[in-house]
């Protein structure tokens, strides 16, 4: 399941300076291949959970290299689930993020 | 078995597993995929080797063991609309599956078997309700019984989706109505483990499933003890569906499609028809789910749509042929 364009996530993250994989998906969310996943190679991998994200340790997740590189950010906390006065800090912790995507 | 039978049904099979395997979002020729195989460790070979070949095989084999639930249960209410889905079997077992997820169970060990007890659930409850109608078990209310149980099962389904905090349930569609999307070698494992006892325990029933859809007066005078045989094939039949819809969700129609095409084809014998329909339906499924993650890509359908846009179809010429 991933989220496209028009949702509030996939917003956040344009804020910030990165790119949705999936902002061509003109739904807010839907059900995805993992092969799509991996053609579009994601640098990062934003999980909805705080922790080690189940993915992780399933080999046809592992195919992703984001995933086998452990390229997981949490965007777990309230500030990322809905519009609120908080949403700067979540811009700014997603901005952070991305810096330190080694190129 | 006729040779013309035998050489449609491999080629069917051999042209479904080779297309489940090059379609999908990355799409391959047959000559790219040989190369891809040889490399497991690049993207391409990664792809076919952890994606799509546990995927096109989980579909092969629950595709098979559908078709052979829905054979078997055929030769036993003697209709051939009987079908796991329809008789509510899937919808319990469906619904076991989500309660065992919920609670936090094992996936491997225990939700296999708890889908095995739902499905044996439902099926009692069908069989009380179609009681009503009198103790010679009219078959379409036997089905009418079925598809009210399957509806409740999908209404506790989605309650419990809607109230469970647990990540792993936020698929509901997995649930309603099947899909492939989570495939991995660990899940045709438990398949397997599951599904190789019921599938071996039915095709040694051949002789008596022949017998059974003879009737049970002519079964009975033919030397079978229909009563027994009866419990055992609702036995085993619940346990195999269980272990499909454990790995993959509630798919409906795949036990009609395969063994209508194939009783004209083989003839009604099962130790013969059987087989033919496990690699039958298992072809049938595997395209299925090929439509399923092309169509809209890299959107994925649920399977269970593509097969429903096949099987109601079918499922209405055969209403209207067994009616008359």
């Amino acid at each position: 399941m991933t989220l496209g364009r028009g949702s509030f996530l996939s917003e956040l993250v344009e804020r910030a300076g990165g790119r949705n994989i999936f902002d061509d998906l003109a739904v807010p969310s839907a059900v995805i291949s993992i092969e799509a996943v991996v053609q579009r190679d994601p640098d990062l991998v934003l999980v909805a959970d705080a922790g080690e994200p189940g993915i992780a340790g399933r080999p046809e997740w592992r195919v992703v290299r984001a995933v086998r590189r452990r390229r997981f950010v949490h965007a777990a906390g309230s500030e990322f689930s809905r519009p609120s006065p908080r949403m700067p800090e979540a811009v700014r912790q997603l901005a952070r993020a991305f810096g330190a995507v080694p190129r | 078995m006729r040779p013309t039978a035998v050489l449609a049904l491999s080629v069917a099979v051999v042209l479904a597993l080779a297309l489940g395997l090059l379609l999908g979002t990355v799409s391959f020729g047959p000559l790219d995929a040989l190369r891809a195989l040889r490399d497991p460790a690049a993207t391409g070979g990664a792809i076919l080797w952890q994606i799509r070949l546990p995927r096109v095989l989980l579909a092969f084999l629950v595709g098979g063991g559908l078709g052979v639930s829905g054979a078997c249960l055929q030769a036993l209410v003697r209709n051939p609309l009987a079908e796991p889905y329809l008789l509510g079997i899937s919808g319990g077992a469906g619904l076991g599956a989500v309660v065992g997820i919920a609670l936090g169970w094992e996936v491997a060990t225990a939700v296999p078997l708890a889908a095995f007890a739902g499905a044996l659930l439902a099926m009692g409850l069908v069989y009380r309700l179609a009681a009503v109608a009198g103790h010679r078990m009219d078959p379409r209310v036997l089905l009418l019984a079925g598809v009210v149980v399957s509806a409740f099962a999908g209404a506790l389904v989605s309650a419990i989706l809607t109230l469970s905090p647990a990540a792993r349930l936020r698929n509901a569609f997995l649930w309603l109505l099947g899909g492939f999307s989570s495939a991995s070698w660990a899940l045709v494992g438990i398949y397997a483990l599951y599904a190789a006892a019921p599938l071996g325990l039915l095709w040694g029933a051949s002789r008596w499933l022949d017998l059974l859809s003879l009737g049970d007066e002519t079964a009975q005078s033919l030397g079978a003890q229909v009563a027994r045989t009866r419990r055992l094939v609702y036995l085993t039949t619940s346990l195999l569906t269980a272990a499909c819809v454990a790995v993959s969700g509630m798919i409906g129609f795949v036990g009609l499609v395969a063994p209508h095409a194939l009783r004209g084809l083989i003839g009604p014998l099962h130790r013969r028809l059987l087989p033919a329909v496990f690699l039958g339906s298992g072809a049938f499924l595997v395209v299925a789910d090929a439509c399923a993650r092309t169509v809209v890509r890299p959107i994925e359908l649920p399977v269970g749509v593509v097969t429903a846009l096949v099987g109601v179809p079918l499922f209405a010429s055969l209403l209207r042929r067994t009616l008359t």
